[in-house]
């Protein structure tokens, strides 16, 4: 009775894998945040060629690893989601680069933008608390300059926006592959 | 098994639903529904990574599942692979639904009173 219950419920996290699928492919949001990094660290470029080369190789990983999945949402809310969370950070960028409030602005949208994204995100499977790390890292790094820890700019919002991603990202595909099981041969 | 259970003094009980649907009742063939009522589709290699099944066990599980009408499948060819997709249909999603409420149920009956 008891392996029953423990099978059901392993099925059931399965289940709740596969509806959150897209979302815990969190390789992609590595890429994204290395490509964050680098762009604060000084090498915007590389930044831009780490994010869209690694993400275009990393989504046929995926595919080619997992197979596809469509989830139950639809394409549209999510990708408003998405624009949505990228112009908040545009915002947040702008305004920290005219050193226009004492806090920095992107960090503190960008955590914003997580708490939401893990609203619609991991509806399914829920969040860690490495996800809440992640948060907490850019809630304190909006501050930064408040404790004369980092000079008002951009760079460290984008430093500390990196870095949660691939928090995030990190954990995410470990959930995953985690979940997923090694397919027999016939 | 079915009859309706009467409470002391509190008129007779909903009906217990408790006769399992053979189709649905197999362990991989629960998974594969349980899966595809969470998606809206998926690739024949996802159902295989997320159940940890063999090309053969999954493909004759599938065909069972749309012979009794509780999955779809989509065959198509990307270049020269085959792809095979499925989805679940109206009466799978009401059997894998109907199925987890009987085991539901049937975990509260197990459950020790007080």
């Amino acid at each position: 009775m008891t392996n029953h219950v423990k099978e059901h419920d392993d099925l059931r996290r399965t289940a709740a894998v596969a509806a959150d699928y897209t979302q815990l492919q969190g390789l992609i949001n590595v890429t994204t945040g290395a490509g964050l990094i680098l762009w604060a660290l000084g090498w915007p470029s590389w930044g831009a060629w780490v994010t869209g080369i690694g993400g275009a190789v990393l989504v046929a990983y995926y595919r080619r690893h997992f197979g596809r999945a469509v989830g139950r949402t639809t394409l549209l809310p999510t990708l408003g989601a998405v624009g949505a969370a990228f112009v908040c950070c545009a915002a947040g960028y702008v305004i920290d680069s005219h050193a226009w409030v004492p806090v920095l602005t992107l960090p503190l949208l960008a955590a914003a933008c997580f708490v939401v994204g893990y609203r619609i995100g991991y509806r399914h499977v829920g969040v860690t608390s490495a996800h809440w790390v992640a948060v907490a890292l850019l809630v304190l790094s909006s501050v930064a300059p408040l404790l004369g820890l980092a000079a008002p700019g951009p760079r460290v919002g984008l430093l500390a926006l990196g870095v949660a991603m691939v928090i995030v990202g990190v954990v995410d595909h470990l959930r995953l592959v985690a979940t997923m099981k090694p397919v027999p041969r016939d | 098994m079915t009859e309706p259970a009467v409470g002391p003094g509190s008129g007779p009980e909903p009906r217990l639903d408790l006769e399992v649907d053979r189709l649905v009742h197999e362990p991989a063939r629960l998974g594969i529904l349980t899966v595809l009522s969470s998606v809206r589709s998926a690739e024949f290699l996802f159902l295989q990574s997320a159940l940890g099944l063999s090309k053969g066990n999954l493909s004759s599980h599938l065909s069972r599942l749309e012979a009794g009408g509780l999955v779809e499948i989509t065959k198509k060819f990307v270049g020269k692979k085959p792809q095979t997709t499925a989805s679940i249909s109206e009466a799978g999603a009401a059997a894998v639904e109907r199925y987890w409420r009987q085991l539901d149920q049937l975990r509260e009956l197990g459950r020790p009173v007080g």
